[in-house]
């Protein structure tokens, strides 16, 4: 039989006990680590014991096929997993050393710190001003009107959509473009002061001009944030992230620099999803 | 760990067809500059300027090869945005291919100075020398070729080791002629054409360790050049 | 393999024809069924208008009163009465003797006294109630002419308006009072106005003064309790189930109850309102608090399903923006989902006060079909709703209720009509696209 002489992509990771993610997973002085990570959706298995470091101001990006459990695994990082029932996270996971699945974190807070973009562009049905103020009125991160006007209209000149909307903020957010829109997500995300930044997917949605213009704002925005992102695009990876992550069937198999990773990755997994020969 | 590169495999097979053409034209071009360089040894052996009569319209030949194959080179770049080993894969052969072609230049001239020389009755004491450097350099290319074709690390570590062995020879034939020179003025022309072939025939193995350092390139993805043949193997490691 | 190609040719031809052949039979099929659908339609579309044309015209003549002006001299002596007497007096003074009198002065012709009563007849029994009213109101008409436009008896007014002037004996009357109706008719003090009484009274024996005041206030009363019941009971319900509640058995077996629910008929509804509320809880019989409880019972699971379903189809890309900037569960529903999903609760709601404006059987069983002549003032009185009127009406053995039936029913419709359009209106209106 020829099987047995290929090369078993699922052989490769099934090392007895701990399978080991090759690279540098960890980092010296990281703003989020994640430690022994499972995630189990009822019985299933979703993550198994990841360990990565994410660093401050870095942005990281996960790769991986459809169903590697890239997106469940930025989702543990805010606790949006939360909202499902059958999902259950074990491990540590920290920001800034404080263990965020803890009692005494208060997962309201938790998601101000760590905000969070999704795959479809999702203004609230609301003005393009109040999607911005939305997470400052629900934070009290203003006293005032005038405090308020001016966090809207720092955020939205953070996302480079100031000129674009600033006639026209009492306007249905709706009636934007989809990359528009996508960046209002973003500025409403940052208008609460988040540390990191989760993106699930941004541009999937997006035109590739749009697109471009999002991954601009996502390099400008990694002088001051934190952000991990989720990307079906192994040239959006190669163009906006300074490390990549590849999943495969829920483990974690190599974190290294975006540059090495997609000009000789360390693992014939990594190795075979970016050239196409899985997937 | 990427002891074996593998061309095929993708899921576009198209892409993997693509990647074969190329290979395959790469290497019918290494066939083309071996038969060029093989010529000039032929030539050099019966002493008779006949084997290099059509090194002319080859060389043109050649030429339009690597043209072609950087555009296809281009291609894929541009349509297939290759990653990881594919990436490397068309790096190294866009370089290699660069390489190629100049071999073809070099055995070219070679040719030309041999016919030259011939025209000028040269002694056969004069270039005597000269066929055992054109059989090494054969020899290197045709290892060379095999692998770029194999894709194999071990084997281009040996051919850079081998080049300096060329080198050696190239002292040694230059030092040669250099005494001949200085005992029989009146054939320093013959002497020179000489000379400028041995230039070639180094600077084709030169080349030949360029596409040998693509190769460990595209198997390693670690840069090799400008390193002491020596150490390459502890950079690898 | 020659042997395929050559084969390959003539099977591509004969599938072809094949497809072809099946084309026709598909395109033939598809036209029959848009017929199927284009004559159902035309046979609702029949229905309902037969249905409207059969009580629009029975019903519009009751739109219409017949009066008779007739000139009446409120005299003092006849009356006893003075321009100065107070109400005491005038209310003690017999106006019926007044009226007959008055009434027998003008037509010497009635003698025997059948012919009298049935002289008499010709107007509403309660005319003299009526002309009492006046001089109550207006003292100083007394010793003078007025001309009064005297509301004809049901009688008189059927007679009027389908059988004047033709020999069919549709109405009861006698021959002298129709003799007298004619006579009238031919003066021309017979005149047919807008009948304000069907809006303006409630139920009464006399058709001709009964309408539908006091039913319109009992529905409306009813389906006030029945709105401020439902609505809050049936939102929190929607929203616990569809955004807080684990599913688990138990939700899954109230889930299952509740669409059972939407189908028990109304009337085992208005059973268990008579068992609770007014013999556990001794309610008052046929007051709207009543008839309100017991619709909500009936109106709750229209309005959960609906409003379920709407809550349902907000994305949930909102909600996880809304969570995803730090928003707690409440907030999010509160914020974001209940204003997207509002115009599908309110159009489900609409629905369901509709559906409870029609209802009939369970209010019978709590006691609001009861004869009722007061307008309700609050939901604790007595009152009666608009269906149930049409169905004490139909019953009624008076031709004229069978006018009375029709119109009550197209001002029911009209009502239902309106709730209908707005919950339409209300959806387009609201909807807003995300």
């Amino acid at each position: 039989m020829n099987t047995a002489q290929k090369t078993n992509p699922e052989a490769a990771v099934e090392i007895p006990g701990k399978y080991q993610t090759v690279g540098h997973p960890l980092l010296d002085d990281p703003k989020m680590t994640v430690r022994s990570t499972s995630v189990f959706y009822a019985e299933k298995q979703a993550i198994f014991d990841v360990d990565l470091d994410i660093g401050k101001n870095e942005v990281i990006s996960m790769i991986g096929p459809s169903g590697c459990g890239k997106s469940t695994f930025l989702r543990c990082l805010n606790r949006m997993n939360d909202t499902i029932d059958i999902c259950r996270v074990e491990g540590d996971l920290r920001l800034d050393d404080e263990d965020i699945y803890s009692k005494k974190i208060d997962v309201v807070e938790l998601r101000a710190r760590v905000g969070m973009v999704f795959q479809k562009p999702n203004p609230f049905p609301k003005s393009i001003y109040e999607n911005v103020a939305y997470g400052a009125r629900i934070h009290g991160l203003t006293d005032n009107k005038v405090q308020l006007d001016e966090l809207v209209e720092k955020s939205l000149v953070r996302c480079g959509l100031w000129n674009e909307v600033k006639d026209r903020l009492e306007e249905p957010a709706t009636g934007l473009s989809g990359g528009q829109q996508q960046r209002l997500c973003i500025a409403r995300a940052i208008a609460v002061g988040p540390e990191v930044i989760l993106m699930d997917e941004p541009c999937s949605a997006l035109d590739p001009i749009a697109t471009a213009t999002v991954e601009e704002l996502i390099h400008e925005l990694s002088e001051n944030f934190t952000i991990a992102i989720v990307t079906h695009s192994m040239q959006q990876a190669a163009r906006v992230s300074q490390r990549t992550a590849y999943f495969h069937l829920g483990k974690l198999i190599e974190v290294n620099e975006t540059s090495q990773v997609f000009t000789n990755p360390e693992h014939k997994l990594t190795e075979e999803y970016i050239t196409g020969r899985i997937g | 760990m990427n002891e074996e590169i593998q061309v095929g495999g993708h899921i576009s097979r198209q892409f993997d067809q693509e990647l074969e053409d190329v290979r395959a034209r790469v290497m019918k071009m290494g066939g083309m500059v071996e038969a060029q360089l093989d010529k000039a040894l032929t030539a050099l052996r019966e002493g008779d300027a006949a084997a290099v009569a059509d090194v002319e319209k080859a060389d043109d030949i050649i030429n339009a090869m690597e043209m072609q194959i950087d555009e296809e080179c281009t291609q894929i770049l541009a349509r297939r945005h290759p990653a990881a080993s594919d990436l490397r894969l068309v790096i190294a052969t866009s370089k290699s291919v660069r390489d190629l072609e100049r071999i073809g230049d070099e055995a070219q001239r070679v040719g030309h100075l041999i016919e030259h020389a011939f025209e000028n009755d040269i002694k056969r004491k004069y270039y005597k020398g000269l066929i055992s450097l054109a059989e090494q350099v054969k020899e290197l290319l045709q290892s060379t070729l095999d692998t770029y074709a194999r894709m194999e690390t071990r084997s281009a570590v040996r051919n850079i080791r081998r080049d300096q062995a060329i080198d050696e020879e190239y002292s040694r034939v230059l030092l040669k002629l250099v005494d001949r020179m200085k005992s029989d003025p009146d054939r320093i022309l013959d002497a020179l054409d000489v000379m400028w072939a041995a230039r070639s025939l180094e600077r084709i193995g030169d080349h030949c360790i360029n596409i040998c350092e693509n190769v460990i390139y595209l198997v390693e993805g670690e840069d090799v050049r400008h390193i002491e043949a020596d150490s390459i193997k502890d950079q690898l490691s | 393999m020659t042997e395929q190609i050559t084969e390959a040719t003539p099977m591509k031809d004969t599938t072809r024809s094949l497809r072809e052949a099946r084309l026709k039979k598909r395109h033939a099929a598809e036209k029959r069924f848009q017929w199927y659908g284009r004559l159902s339609i035309a046979f609702g579309i029949a229905c309902v208008l037969f249905l409207f044309y059969d009580i629009i015209s029975k019903g519009h003549g009751a739109f219409f009163q017949t009066y008779i002006n007739m000139e009446i001299e409120f005299d003092g002596e006849k009356l006893g009465l003075t321009p100065d007497s107070s109400e005491e007096e005038i209310r003690a003074a017999s106006f019926n003797s007044f009226f007959k009198k008055t009434l027998r002065e003008k037509y010497p012709a009635a003698e025997t006294r059948r012919e009298k009563s049935q002289l008499y007849a010709v107007f509403t029994s309660d005319m003299p109630l009526i002309l009492r009213d006046m001089v109550i109101a207006d003292p100083s008409i007394i010793g003078t002419k007025q001309t009064v436009s005297m509301i004809a008896d049901d009688d008189t007014d059927v007679y009027v308006k389908h059988a004047l002037g033709t020999d069919s004996d549709i109405s009861r009357m006698g021959d002298f009072q129709r003799s007298i109706v004619d006579d009238l008719h031919q003066r021309g003090m017979i005149e047919k106005k807008f009948n304000a009484i069907f809006f303006s009274n409630s139920d009464s024996r006399e058709p001709e003064l009964a309408g539908i005041r006091g039913a319109i206030t009992g529905s409306f009363l009813t389906l006030m309790v029945t709105l401020l019941m439902s609505f809050p009971i049936a939102v929190a319900t929607a929203i616990y189930l569809e955004e807080f509640a684990p599913t688990n058995k138990f939700t899954d077996f109230i889930e299952v109850n509740i669409n059972n629910l939407a189908a028990v008929p109304s009337v085992i509804f208005g059973l268990l309102g008579l068992a609770v509320f007014i013999n556990f809880f001794g309610m008052p019989r046929s007051v709207p608090m009543v008839g309100g409880f017991v619709l909500t019972l009936m109106t709750l699971p229209t309005i959960i399903i609906s409003s379920r379903a709407s809550i349902k189809a907000v994305p949930p890309s909102i909600r996880e923006a809304a969570m995803g900037m730090g928003a707690s569960k409440v907030q999010t529903v509160i914020h974001h989902v209940l204003p997207l999903a509002m115009p599908g609760m309110l159009t489900g709601t609409i629905i369901g006060m509709a559906q409870a404006l029609g209802e009939t059987a369970p209010l019978l069983m709590i006691g609001m079909v009861a004869f009722i002549v007061d307008v309700p003032g609050s939901v604790t009185d007595p009152a009666t709703v608009l269906p149930v009127q049409i169905f004490l009406w139909s019953d009624s053995p008076e031709r004229a209720f069978v006018e009375k039936t029709s119109a009550a029913i197209m001002v029911l419709l009209t009502f239902l009509i309106i709730m209908n359009s707005t919950a339409v209106w209300l959806r387009k209106r609201l909807e807003r696209r995300w």
